[in-house]
């Protein structure tokens, strides 16, 4: 079934759309949660949340890229599981490290106070991704979005570690220096 | 800016380069479980959770292979099911719009018979390891993930293992001429019910796998995506503004840009004879068990010709115990797991004690047969032998 078939189905309210977006989707969304929480039954949850979020949702939203919508659902409400699991100190691991990672990119930087900034930041992160060469951009995105260790995305684009470790920490300097540039970095 | 607004800012990223950039394709992962492996974790996804044998009161001394749900071993790559391009039938089917459960259409009608399994199936996600005939995929992937790409025709109807006669009108990729066997599996009574069946006379764009059958030592092909004028099962999201046509003109060259790294190997190969001492030597698991239960499997290729069974272990004459200790706890843990080894129908009756000779697929279970004809009776000569390793 066809992304616009799926999202119909939402708007009418159908049940039928939980079924066929988690049978398309499903797989995708288990295993960006299962990344970030590395932990089956917590990933399994966060999945749970993704889906009831998207039906709660959508409509109002009408997605253009369900994937990537529902692949959001899902990263958020793991994170938003890995953060609870954190307080009670069950957390760790590599989703710590890609967080401070992420922390040391915007480094000494003030929280906005204002939504326009964030927007601003946002549009600054795709204008920055949109001029990296391709390669470089699946890696930015697989560590900051999909938050993959370093190690798992080195065997992904056959690279060593330290060539990946390398190259995230060249493009967050020159994210850096582009969120500089635009000042919005509060250093 | 802390953390969490941070991770927030880059949730807000462009969906583009989150597609994009979507991780892992698992080749090699499937590679390693094999078209065993995949086409059991695929009856398990869908439909052959067992819920008589998991009250059955399974104990600790009894072997099953277990699978796991499809939030642990989905793969992004894998385990999707939509249908398009051209000549994609996009009727998948689920029978209840239920988060969790998928229910088999006609399970609850006939639990004792072959293929009817009372209550719902488990996780009609598709599980990592599976074939590739509902994987979402692009035109680049499929040409770089199979060998065998050919138009063939299709000459007549399918056997009882869903294995059609085509003939090969051209390759594409290694070359394949004259008639081969290829199956295309039949969902039906699924939820993943397409009503695909290749038309007699008419002419497919296949994807193919070479694969084996332990359960009836066939060999044969295995239509991975098929793409047909007017019907078809492909999940090859990239051509849907394509015409048959225009796509057949397209293939050469997007071979040539994407030349297959996939080993030309068979999936699912067996040990290829009769002589208990390499049966022996081949398995990984050797075991002296009694048969607690059974029951048919419905669909997939590998288990047309299988019954699943319920082991108690009274003795293991080779293996890993801690790996099938394993399998239990793993079994025990997930729910939607499939409690079970598998081997050809009608091989063994329920209360026989006999002397397996298993294959054990690492991570994922289950207990397979190693070779056709892998069960002995203890008291045969062979059994005996075996034993007295």
């Amino acid at each position: 079934m066809r992304d616009p078939d799926i999202i119909k189905l939402f708007f009418s309210r159908s049940e039928d759309a939980i079924t066929f977006s988690r049978m398309k989707y499903g797989a995708y969304v288990a295993s960006v949660a299962g990344r970030i929480l590395r932990d089956p039954r917590d990933a399994e949850e966060a999945v749970q949340d993704a889906f009831l979020a998207a039906w709660n949702s959508i409509p109002p939203n009408e997605p253009e890229k369900l994937g990537a919508y529902l692949c959001r659902l899902g990263r958020n409400a793991a994170l938003d599981l890995f953060r609870r699991n954190r307080s009670k100190k069950r957390g760790g691991g590599e989703t710590d490290l890609a967080l401070d990672e992420m922390e040391e990119l915007i480094a000494g930087g003030s929280a906005p106070e204002e939504a326009a900034e964030r927007k601003a930041i946002t549009e600054t992160i795709n204008s920055f991704l949109r001029e990296l060469p391709g390669k470089k951009r699946r890696i930015f995105v697989q560590r900051y979005w999909y938050l993959m260790s370093e190690e798992e995305i080195a065997k992904e684009h056959l690279m060593s570690k330290a060539a990946v470790a390398m190259q995230l920490m060249r493009m967050r300097a020159s994210l850096k220096e582009m969120l500089v540039k635009e000042g919005l970095y509060h250093g | 800016m802390d953390n969490e607004k941070m991770t927030d800012v880059m949730a807000d990223i462009d969906p583009a380069f989150i597609e994009e950039a979507r991780p892992g394709r698992m080749k090699r992962v499937l590679r390693t479980v094999g078209s065993v492996a995949a086409a059991l974790v695929f009856c398990a996804g869908l439909s052959f959770v067992v819920p008589k044998l998991l009250k059955s009161g399974a104990d600790d001394h009894t072997a099953y292979g277990a699978l796991p749900t499809e939030s642990v071993k989905n793969d992004p790559a894998q385990g999707e099911n939509t249908s398009g391009g051209i000549g994609g039938e996009g009727s998948v089917r689920p029978s209840e719009p239920v988060l969790q459960n998928a229910h088999i259409a006609g399970a609850t009608e006939d639990p004792q018979a072959p293929g009817k399994l009372d209550g719902d199936a488990v996780g009609y996600l598709l599980p990592a390891g599976m074939d590739f005939c509902l994987t979402q995929m692009t035109i680049d992937e499929a040409a770089s993930r199979f060998n065998y790409i050919v138009t063939a025709v299709c000459r007549g109807s399918a056997d009882e293992a869903n294995i059609y006669p085509f003939t090969v009108a051209d390759s594409f990729g290694k070359s394949l001429e004259g008639d081969i066997e290829v199956c295309i599996p039949d969902y039906s009574n699924t939820s993943l019910a397409d009503g695909f069946r290749p038309s007699e006379g008419s002419e497919y764009l296949l994807f193919l796998s070479r694969r084996a059958n332990v359960m009836n030592g066939r060999e044969y092909f295995l239509a991975e995506q098929t793409v047909g004028r007017e019907n078809g099962r492909n999940h090859i999201f990239d051509i849907a503004d394509m015409t048959y046509d225009e796509l057949i003109a397209a293939m050469p060259g997007v071979i040539a840009e994407n030349p297959c790294t996939e080993p030309d190997e068979i999936i699912g190969d067996f040990i290829r004879s009769d002589d208990p001492e390499v049966i022996f030597e081949g398995s990984d698991a050797v075991l002296l068990a009694k048969v607690v239960s059974m029951t048919r499997p419905m669909f997939a290729p590998l288990t047309y010709d299988g019954d699943w069974i319920l082991l108690e272990i009274e003795r293991t004459v080779k293996g890993d115990e801690a790996k099938i200790e394993a399998l239990i706890l793993r079994a025990k843990e997930f729910p939607s797991a499939v409690p079970c080894a598998l081997v050809p129908a009608g091989s063994v009756k329920e209360g026989e004690t006999m002397v397996f000779c298993f294959t054990l697929i690492e991570g994922t279970g289950p207990l397979i047969v190693s070779a056709p004809n892998a069960i002995f009776s203890p008291d045969s000569s062979e059994g005996r032998l075996l034993l007295n390793k």
